[in-house]
């Protein structure tokens, strides 16, 4: 069977156009034209991803993608007409996954969204339970929980597997492509975006009460910091 | 932006048949809004112009927008603006690429 996605989006023929490249990719395609109706169409459809722009009337895109993350962990890409990095990091916060500024290539939003989608799949393939332990921080990559002590920490999707990522190479530095690769798949889009997750991640460990993560290594990447 | 090599042909030839309607739909949309809603317009039409490659259109609209947002604008600078964007969408036709 196919995989779903939900677009959400007020301009018609924005929903048209990635409708049309959707379903021509040959997925199965939900349209929404608000936040309200969007959310009612991942509650009656259970989309595989879900594309939301941030730009929507009443219910904006930012709170839309809050209140399905209260729902599900289904991959979110903001479609985004104002390329700042603040909206960026902004839609970072809210628990996006990537983004596709406006005006977009039809062929890049499918790269990112089977890319995305492959990323869900392989965690969800991964039939051996693993559990990391490296100081305070655990890690069970089969029931996606991390915890500091015994507090769990609510990560994204992304930040999970930036922290399993780090935490499987505890004594290595990880170079920034590793990372690339093995959150985001096949990446065509600013690498930045690795500065972006590990700066939320390291903020959310920190804020829980935890040492600081995530070292950056000036050009070479990325090593979890708690040898 | 999109590129016409980058797509399918299937996607190209969506995009080209629906050119002149997104057009036009741009036009009515920013002929009719009012002054208070020509900014969040524009922010959409910018969006959609665009990825239909619609790239004269777009560069038009990205022009007023400019005058639009900048706080020296005055009332009748934007309006002014408005009426010459709106004559030269018409007269683009689409561009399309062919």
């Amino acid at each position: 069977m196919s995989e779903t996605i939900l677009v959400i989006d007020d301009a018609s023929e924005v929903r048209d156009l990635l409708s049309f490249a959707l379903k021509d990719a040959g997925y199965r395609v939900v349209e929404a034209d608000s936040g309200p109706t969007g959310i009612e169409a991942y509650h009656a459809h259970q989309p595989d991803l879900i594309l939301l722009d941030i730009g929507l009337g009443s219910m904006d895109g930012l709170e839309v993608c809050r209140q399905l993350r209260s729902v599900t962990s289904a991959p979110i890409i903001f479609l985004t007409s104002r390329a700042d990095e603040v909206d960026q990091l902004v839609g970072f916060a809210a628990g996006g996954d990537d983004y596709v500024t406006k005006p977009f290539s039809p062929k890049v939003v499918l790269a990112r969204v089977s890319s995305l989608l492959r990323r869900k799949q392989r965690g969800g393939d991964d039939e051996e339970k693993t559990r990391f332990q490296v100081g305070p921080l655990s890690l069970d990559t089969a029931s996606r929980i991390a915890t500091l002590d015994a507090t769990t920490l609510d990560l994204t999707r992304t930040e999970f597997d930036l922290l399993t990522v780090l935490i499987e190479n505890p004594a290595r530095v990880v170079t920034r492509e590793t990372l690339l690769e093995r959150v985001w798949g096949d990446w065509y889009g600013d690498t930045h975006v690795v500065e972006v997750h590990m700066s939320r991640l390291r903020n959310k460990v920190k804020k829980a009460g935890g040492p600081s993560i995530g070292t950056a290594v000036r050009g070479v990447g990325y090593r979890l910091g708690l040898d | 932006m999109t590129n016409p090599q980058d797509e399918s042909a299937a996607v190209l030839a969506f995009i080209r048949e629906r050119q002149t309607d997104v057009l036009a739909e741009t036009i009515r949309q920013l002929s009719t809004c009012s002054a208070d809603d020509l900014p969040a317009v524009l922010h959409k039409a910018s969006g959609s112009v665009g990825s239909y490659q619609l790239t004269e259109a777009h560069t038009l609209i990205a022009g007023l927008s400019a005058v639009v947002s900048d706080p020296a604008s005055s009332v009748a600078d934007i309006e002014q603006a408005r009426t010459t964007t709106l004559d030269a969408l018409r007269a683009t036709g689409t561009g399309v690429p062919t």
